[in-house]
């Protein structure tokens, strides 16, 4: 019972895997399907960088078991854009100038979907608990919370 | 003038879509087929001598392909000003980060459990901890070969200090100190190296900061030519100035291992491991003696500060030169005395962060001008505008401010007033009932901008166009994040009248890019853009003489929307068809563009001369709300005016104020390392703390300032370092009038702000 | 090399219970925030367990239930389930601003109540409140199920009283009478995702201006969170209004020192201990008088 495996739905698409116990998730999106863009900023929880959504809730990928997602759904943010068509949130990061580094973007855009999944009208607290798990040493947060805040804005007129 | 189509305006970062859709690779994203991972292992203690390596168990483990130290490298030290870095230690071990032996495995897993199997046998010695102890006679020499542990001492004198001293009617003197800081860019540090591709000995891919400053790196441990190695630089999660020696070192260690085995080497730091191993900004020791009469005119100032560098020279020299510069602020003293210092200890060693030598130095002088206003009865603002630089005022070092606008008055009443400064200075001066109480501060600055003195100041582009109109533009200074592509990319299509899209701004590759220094000292603008400007500029020429043949116009051409126009507004030819012409007649459209900034001079024995060939000016003001009952500080509005120059990207100046801003929070209030005799115990962000959104101030505005400095492309001088210089001393001068308590000790955690004093666990 | 470990995920309480009875090593794991981090950091951890037990489908340790006399907050109920709890909200506030306070969103959503209570750290934050709350936890073995009161939990740092075969499979806490009063305070280094420096819990019972019954419970103070029997003891069967708030925080802090000693951290715990006790006691103060 030492190599697990695991089948469970990845941005819409049905995945199968085999993992050891200890495997993290984290390790599984990078290494077994090459979807880089979420990352590893400090491993324990503490940074938001490999924050993934996980039947609806953030979680920071670094701290599941990929042995636990059987049966689940994952969303990356690879997953956010259909074809060209970006999500609104990545549109108004963009938009915003949200983004410097953008290590801490795809996290970012993650929590951020999570929240704007449940709450199409989020009060400028509730986003900034949205994100208080995700640390970004580059942009002083304002760009962010504002990107956000427009998202919501123009999702919830949609 | 017409208007601006493509610079002072908030373009969208040219790189954003790649990185919000996850598709923008970082270091660690990075795979090459056979691609061997790396793993360093480090000393268990700051100080020790190495008396045995043991490598045999870990080379037998599976998976392994070598096992090195030391003694395996061709050339084991490395530096950008004083070369003495190991890539390895040798014999002894100077600081709790330095590796003593490194592997790469076919696994990560091998690589890691593989080091574990390394017995290193060491005799401890005794450390060297704090500049006090360093700087003793009788101190032990912490770098082989040296006589003392003095790594670089910086005099300035100006005046005569005892003379301008008796002068006065008033001589305040208090100590401040500053601690050491962590970049914590939230990438870890990550290289990987190819052995043999495309013509070079090793290519080198990555989080680097100064792919240039790399490339000397690992030329001299190769032993090699420099046109063998080459460097390309991938995104950079965040450097802040942090990812020059450290990642050099890493790319020495991958670039031996990967000739070793003939494979690519991948060396991805963990948290920790970038703590524990990386250089932090220096904690500074500052003792200021001022005089100044009873209207609050300075008379004169006597300053010394001594800064820790830690176990390697690195950035030290340069880092107290900026100090030295800058340790009056922005103030006309007569009289002045200043030492700046590094001495050598068994700390990690401390180099470069945002901000380099000043924000140490203005935290204390800003926090002693509330201090001196408060002695004298002055408020703040009035004992600033008392002494402050004006236009033509001779600074420290004798250099007069006449070739650019010395804008502090304007700074200052703007930064003031967004904040509503007066009425909540005049409110939060009367008892406040609540055990919670308010306080505001706030604090300004001059800064050089560029390198200054430090060293050559020039720097490269490429602009090249291609024959369908498109342009590639390569840059010799690098993206960190910070926003440079955006910013060159739209100095060209501005200088080409081409849209934006039509640019591909490349990644820095030192193959092909100019060699142009490092990307530090916030000079990329000034000095990077006008190398920009300068090769559209040379193309523009070539372009008018094919003009004249081809289209039989040589008046003025005017380049805007993707097109030339006569000067009379008629239509010549659209850029593309011109670039498409301009090939098939032979006509070479790409140009280097060469930038080099005006001269400067100073005096290493007097500190006089011209240091920097301009500077900027900002103001930031925080208001905070203390928590008398528990020392919880939250910084509730800030407000930062900043005189850039000109805003190539006013979107992004915005962004890196409101970055600086909450950095120079996160030092005032809650980073620290947790040092213990050498020792690091605050290794990963669960102690090591930065502030997160809820700390950020609930507003910062951002205010651009705008007096353009004949100096700059458009006007455009910096704002990356001057943006979070400023922060930890209005945060301060806050607490203070919040609590009636001056604290002179960063960072203003729980306990200092509660009882006066920090405590700490002896162990 | 570090050993192979294998991971078991059950759907039946009762196999899982058979799995732990029959391997001592099998070591539960439920949202991971904690365990994930020790297996990281501890270069032991692996070796030390067999393996990988998911309880997160027991479905006997899942969900808030309200009972005639007590409410049921079973093991896996995570930290955001209990934010969002509105019987939790207002019956048992102080363990939902406890709730609140944990980490970050991403913490919280995974992060379970019976998790953060079984680490057992000393800055566990829920742990005060449950014992302010005067919770039992229900503990099962393939052998039986046994109440152990939540204030006899946890033994030292890290240390509780749940044997390898057991699980924890929920708290029950009365229902408090009508006029209780709670209160949560902490005290961290940054507003989120800190490590709790001081908490507070108080629960009292209101009744005729009367204080009918009290806990108080800080967190971080001493090596585990206890109800401070001294502090109780002067603001039990007293009149509201004659609660001195200053002098009852003065005791607190006294009563920390009477347990730990004078330690590095003691001139700050001191005063900061005395801010929490005095602001939930004025603030009881302020609830008594509105009513
Ligand atoms: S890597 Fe997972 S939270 Fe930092
Ligand atoms: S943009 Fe660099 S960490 Fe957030």
């Amino acid at each position: 019972m030492s190599e697990i495996k695991v089948e469970f739905t990845l941005n819409d698409n049905k995945e199968s895997v085999v993992v050891p116990a200890e495997e993290r998730l984290l390790d599984t999106l990078r290494e077994r399907f090459d979807l880089t863009g979420t990352k590893e900023g400090c491993g324990v929880g503490e940074c938001g960088a490999c924050t993934v959504i996980l039947d609806g809730e953030a979680v920071n990928s670094c701290l599941v078991p990929t042995a636990q997602v059987d049966g689940r759904q994952v969303r990356t943010v690879e997953g956010l854009a259909e074809g060209d068509e970006l999500d609104p949130l990545q549109q108004s990061f963009i938009d915003h100038q949200a983004v410097q580094c953008g290590f801490c973007t795809p996290g970012m855009l993650m929590s951020a979907r999570a929240l704007l999944d449940k709450n199409t009208s989020p009060t400028e607290e509730e986003i900034k608990t949205a994100l208080d798990g995700n640390l970004c040493r580059c942009t002083g947060y304002k760009q962010i919370v504002d990107a956000v805040e427009a998202a919501a804005k123009k999702e919830e007129r949609e | 003038m017409p208007e601006k189509k493509q610079v002072n305006k908030s373009k969208k970062r040219v790189d954003a879509r790649a990185k919000v859709t996850g598709k923008a690779k970082f270091g660690a994203d990075l795979k090459f087929h056979n691609m061997l991972y790396g793993q360093v292992v480090r000393t268990e203690y700051p100080h020790a001598k190495i008396i045995n390596i043991n490598k045999s168990k870990a080379e037998e483990y599976p998976g392994v392909e070598v096992v090195m130290t030391a003694e395996d490298i061709p050339n084991n030290l490395f530096g950008v000003i004083i070369e003495n870095q190991q890539v390895l230690a040798e014999d002894r071990v100077l600081y709790i980060g330095d590796g003593v032996a490194m592997l790469a495995a076919r696994s990560k897993k091998a690589a890691r459990e593989a080091a574990k199997l390394i017995e290193v046998e060491y005799e401890e010695l005794p450390g060297v901890y704090g500049v006090e102890e360093a700087r003793q006679a009788d101190s032990p020499v912490v770098m082989p070969g040296e006589e003392n542990n003095q790594v670089i001492h910086h005099p300035l004198r100006k005046g005569d200090v005892s003379e301008g001293l008796t002068e006065a009617d008033i001589v305040m003197e208090r100590k401040y100190t500053t601690q050491f800081v962590e970049h914590a860019y939230i990438e870890p540090e990550a290289v990987t190296v190819v052995p043999e591709e495309r013509n070079t000995l090793v290519t080198v891919y990555g989080a680097v900061q100064n792919p240039n400053a790399t490339r000397d790196a690992v030329a001299n441990v190769l032993d090699c030519d420099l046109s063998k190695v080459r460097i390309i630089q991938d995104n950079m999660g965040g450097s802040f100035g942090g990812k020059d020696e450290n990642i050099s070192a890493m790319a020495c260690r991958a670039a031996v291992m990967a000739l070793a085995t003939n494979k690519p080497v991948q060396l991805v730091n963990s948290r920790e491991e970038s703590i524990i191993e990386s250089y932090k900004r220096h904690p500074y020791t500052m003792n200021y003696k001022i005089g100044a009469k009873d209207d609050g005119e300075l008379v004169a100032m006597e300053i010394e500060a001594v800064a820790d560098s830690g176990a390697y020279a690195c950035q030290t020299p340069f880092v107290t030169w900026r100090s030295v510069v800058q340790a009056t602020g922005p103030y006309e003293v007569p009289n002045v005395k200043t030492d700046t210092y590094g001495f050598y200890t068994n700390s990690p060693y401390t180099g470069a962060m945002r901000g380099y030598g000043s924000p140490p130095v203005i935290f204390a002088q800003e926090s002693m001008m509330d201090e001196l206003a408060a002695e004298l009865d002055l408020t703040p603002a009035e004992i600033r505008r008392k002494n402050m630089f004006k236009n033509n005022s001779r600074t420290a070092s004798n250099q007069k401010l006449d070739n650019h606008e010395v804008s502090l008055t304007e700074v200052m009443d703007k930064a003031l007033s967004a904040i509503d400064y007066h009425d909540k200075y005049e409110k939060y001066n009367q008892p406040q009932d609540s055990t919670i109480k308010r306080g505001i501060g706030f604090a300004i600055s001059y800064r050089g901008v560029s390198l200054g003195a430090e060293a050559i100041d020039a720097a490269g582009a490429i602009v090249s166009v291609q024959k369908d109109g498109s342009i590639i533009l390569y840059s010799g200074l690098a993206e960190n994040g910070q926003g440079l592509k955006t910013v060159f990319s739209q100095i060209a299509a501005e200088e080409l009248g081409v849209s934006l899209e039509r640019i591909t701004h490349m990644e820095t590759d030192t193959s092909v890019s100019p060699e142009s220094g490092s990307t530090v000292a916030s000079r990329s603008t000034l000095v990077g853009g006008s190398a920009v400007k300068k090769a559209a500029e040379n193309i523009k020429t070539v372009i008018a003489e094919f003009v004249a043949e081809e289209y039989d116009y040589s008046g003025k051409i005017i380049y805007r929307d993707d097109a030339l126009y006569t000067k009379e507004g008629e239509r010549i030819v659209a850029f593309p068809e011109l670039a498409a012409t301009a090939f098939h007649n032979g006509v070479f459209l790409s140009s280097y563009g060469w930038y080099k900034a005006p001269g400067i001079s100073w005096d290493e024995e007097t500190g006089q001369g011209r240091p920097y060939f301009t500077y900027v000016y900002g103001c930031q003001a925080a208001e905070v709300e203390v928590d008398t009952g528990t020392g919880e500080v939250k910084v509730v509005n800030m407000s930062a005016a900043h005189d850039v120059g000109k805003a190539i990207n006013p979107a992004n100046v915005r962004g890196q104020i409101y970055g600086g801003a909450v950095m120079a929070l996160g030092h005032a209030l809650m980073e620290d390392l947790g040092f213990s005799k050498g020792f690091i115990k605050h290794t990963n962000f669960d102690e090591y703390l930065i502030p997160t959104v809820k700390d950020a101030p609930e507003n910062i505005e951002a205010i651009i300032v705008e007096n353009p400095d004949p100096a700059g492309p458009y006007g455009a001088k910096s704002i990356g370092e001057p943006a979070m210089e400023l922060g930890g001393a209005a945060i301060n001068n806050a607490i203070a009038q919040a609590t009636g308590r001056r604290l002179r000790d960063l960072p203003l955690n729980l306990e200092r702000v509660l009882l006066g004093r920090n405590l700490s666990k002896e162990d | 090399m570090k050993k192979d470990i294998s991971f078991y995920h059950c759907e039946e309480l009762d196999a899982a219970l058979k799995l732990l009875a029959e391997d001592n090593n099998l070591k539960p794991i439920a949202g991971g925030t904690d365990l994930m981090v020790e297996m990281r950091n501890d270069e032991n951890f692996q070796e030390n367990i067999s393996g990988l037990l998911d309880i997160t489908a027991l479905e006997e340790l899942q969900g808030i239930t309200v009972k005639e006399n007590h409410i049921n907050i079973g093991a896996l109920v995570t930290h955001q389930e209990i934010v969002n709890s509105e019987v939790l909200q207002e019956k048992y506030s102080a363990l939902v601003a406890a709730a609140a306070a944990i980490g970050s969103t991403q913490i919280r959503n995974r992060g379970t109540i019976g998790g953060n209570v079984c680490n057992a750290a000393a800055c566990a934050d829920t742990l005060g409140p449950l014992i302010a709350f005067e919770a039992d936890a229900l503990l099962e073995s393939y052998a039986g199920e046994r109440v152990v009161p939540a204030a006899d939990l946890v033994t030292r740092p890290y240390q509780t009283v749940i044997r390898d075969d057991e699980l924890l499979k929920c708290f029950r806490l009365p229902l408090p009478a009508a006029d209780t009063f709670s209160n949560f305070q902490k005290i961290g280094r940054r507003q989120a995702l800190a490590i709790t420096r001081i908490s507070l819990a108080l629960v009292a019972q209101i009744a005729d201006g009367m204080v009918k019954q009290v806990k108080v419970v800080p967190g971080s103070t001493t090596p585990v969170p206890e109800p401070f029997a001294g502090v109780e003891a002067r603001i039990r069967d007293r009149k509201i209004a004659d609660l001195k708030p200053a002098e009852i925080a003065a005791a607190a802090s006294e009563e920390m020192v009477s347990i730990t000693g004078e330690r590095w951290s003691t001139p700050y715990k001191k005063p900061a201990l005395e801010t929490l006790v005095t602001r939930a006691l004025v603030q009881l103060k302020e609830v008594a008088d509105n009513e």
